[in-house]
């Protein structure tokens, strides 16, 4: 999607020569679940799941953490399940 | 004969209950368990715990788990009685030999799985496979932009 050839920087890439425009190393998102061979998420376990459900109690998107597709609605059911037992909230207080 | 299958159930005894009285909830649900068949391979109290929220004007509960081969006979009747029961705050119980046997296969794969081509990292970087003879050109690395 890069506009500019002449750039020859993508994201996380060197900055551009007295360009103004700062850049950041993009830290590689990776599927915890995949990394750390989790084949099945418990829905008792609350210190992992609580991972993926920030301040606001809303299901992490994966966009954001990494996780990949399969393991994301195996979390997301999982994240639902401890929410029915009250394990997690489904709204922030 | 009824088939087998392992479930993972998990319900919330009231705190009005003290420790006597929740083992004795919980005995009450384990001998019926045993009584219609099922053969129990984890029995944990999992402790007094906060709720996330109120649930009949109660804030916290005791957690028990079930781990247990069954039939379905045998969890429709435990459910039922745990509906009936006012002890029980809330219960679930969830099939989970097809994913546990799955979570295994993970846990056994010794070599993980080649990573998928991702933004920015050029495809020689990966480990040659002999797959397609002819790579297309890596497009334009920059993710999607909302």
């Amino acid at each position: 999607m890069s506009s500019n050839p002449q750039s020859g920087s993508g994201p996380g890439g060197p900055p551009r020569k007295g360009g103004k425009k700062k850049f950041f190393v993009r830290r590689k998102r990776v599927c915890k679940f995949t990394v750390e061979k989790i084949g099945y998420i418990d829905f008792k376990d609350v210190k992992l799941l609580s991972q993926f459900v920030p301040e606001r109690a809303k299901i992490l998107p994966r966009r954001i953490s990494g996780t990949s597709a399969f393991y994301q609605r195996k979390l997301a059911c999982a994240i639902k399940r401890a929410r029915y037992l009250a394990m997690l909230p489904y709204v922030a207080d | 004969m009824p088939q087998e299958r392992l479930y993972d159930m998990v319900f919330l005894v009231t705190p009005e209950k003290d420790e006597p009285g929740t083992a004795a909830v919980i005995d009450e649900f384990r001998k019926l368990l045993l009584e219609n068949g099922a053969n129990l391979q984890k029995d944990e109290t999992m402790g007094r715990r906060r709720l996330a929220f109120t649930i009949r004007k109660k804030n916290e509960a005791t957690y028990h788990n079930f781990l247990f081969n069954g039939s379905g006979a045998c969890v429709r009747e435990v459910e039922r009685k745990m509906g009936l029961s006012e002890n029980v705050l809330r219960y679930l119980t969830v099939r989970v030999d097809e994913e546990m046997r799955h979570g295994q296969k993970v846990a056994k794969r010794t070599k993980p799985r080649l990573p998928r081509r991702t933004e920015g990292t050029p495809m020689e970087a990966a480990p040659t496979v002999p797959t397609a003879p002819t790579a297309p050109e890596a497009p334009a690395a920059e993710p999607p932009r909302e």
